[in-house]
């Protein structure tokens, strides 16, 4: 579980990802990070994602 | 994200949250070489990539309308009669032995996890999702009117300015509140702050039309950017009845007659004009099939909501109806 401190670092990074290698269910695996990050930090990771969509 | 927004909301708030589905193509035999086939099914998935949370919007106003077809069934009095002289199928739907499905076990976890939500949901999700929006629409609003006034040649349209406000991309924000709406209705500030905002929400977006003209347009996706023009509607709609219902079930929809009455008188009248045109026969633009049947049965859905609280309410609420 991703500390609250960390959790709009991780959320950007998890944003800003690219699928340069051919990942397979590349987008599938981030929407999963992204669901958990804003389940376990929601106080800080909910905003974020607000904000930058 | 709308869709991370979402699934997190839900899982926070304790609720199952959908399987996001893995295309599977029916005709595996004639499937093209392995990086092509990838190639263009990853663009069939992009575009497809709201389906789980517009089936599950639909789903939570499927849900509204028929707790309330249930409730108002036990005041017809012929409908009453008829459910006691039915024998057969009365009992077997009494006694229907269903299987629990596993994946809507809720866990020990995430048992503890609705108090946490209802706390949240107001201050970090909903109002800031609606905030965002407002900012954004006044942002793209204003700057086009001023490229509208200092162009002679009709206007520069910037690439990205009509992103969000798009047909397909407003729909899926819409059914994304839906899921948000849903899972915030036990929150304290439910009644006073977050039904008032979201209506209000509801009925601008269900009314206007924010899409850059494509009449004129030679691009051969404007077609399809119109089939998608319906499907803001009804998903408006459907919001509108899920923030109706959480309102009937916790107070009978009190606080919204009484303390926010003009928005409700709005939506009163926004959900008379949709079902009006609607069964007078005028279809929209974009609109046939599967995504007609929804929105006539949002539309239908939404009247039925609003005759539930003006009935009680319309006396107490000094607005004319």
């Amino acid at each position: 579980m991703a500390s609250e401190e960390n959790a709009v670092d991780l959320t950007c990074t998890i944003m800003g990802l690219q699928n340069n290698y051919d990942i397979e269910d590349f987008d599938k695996y981030v929407l999963e990070a992204l669901t958990a990050l804003v389940a376990c930090s929601p106080r800080k990771a909910a905003p974020y994602v607000i904000c930058k969509n | 994200m709308l869709n991370a927004l979402a699934l997190g909301a839900r899982e926070l708030a304790g609720l199952p949250t959908p399987q996001i589905p893995k295309y599977q193509a029916s005709f595996t035999s004639k499937r093209l070489p392995a990086p092509a086939h990838r190639r263009y099914l990853t663009l069939e998935d992009e575009a497809d990539a709201g389906a789980p949370i517009r089936s599950l919007a639909a789903d939570l106003s499927s849900q509204a309308i028929e707790a309330g077809r249930a409730s108002l069934e036990d005041k017809v009095p012929e409908i009453v009669r008829e459910r006691q002289l039915t024998i057969s199928s009365g009992q077997r739907s009494r006694h229907r032995i269903v299987e629990v499905d596993p994946s809507k076990r809720i866990s020990v976890l995430n048992a503890e996890k609705p108090t946490t939500f209802k706390q949240l949901a107001a201050e970090y999700f909903v109002i800031p999702f609606i905030s965002r929006f407002w900012d954004y629409l006044n942002e793209s609003l204003g700057r086009e009117e001023r490229a509208l006034r200092s162009s002679r040649s009709g206007g520069y349209r910037a690439a990205g300015t009509g992103m969000i406000l798009s047909p397909l991309v407003l729909s899926h924000f819409v059914n994304t509140m839906s899921v948000l709406i849903h899972a915030s209705r036990h929150s304290p500030a439910f009644l006073s702050v977050i039904t008032p905002a979201a209506l209000e929400l509801c009925v601008t977006l269900g009314t206007r039309r924010f899409s850059p003209d494509t009449s004129t347009s030679t691009d051969p996706f404007a077609t399809e950017e119109s089939r998608h023009a319906a499907s803001v509607l009804s998903a408006s709609l459907e919001l509108a009845i899920v923030i109706l219902d959480a309102s009937i079930e916790l107070d009978r929809g009190r606080t919204l007659a009484l303390e926010h009455g003009a928005t409700l008188s709005a939506v009163m009248m926004w959900g008379k004009k949709a079902f009006n045109t609607l069964e007078g026969g005028i279809q929209l633009e974009g609109i046939g099939g599967e995504e007609e049947m929804r929105l006539r049965r949002a539309s239908a859905g939404l009247i039925l909501k609003l005759e539930d609280i003006s009935g009680r309410w319309t006396q107490a609420m000094l607005m004319p109806y």
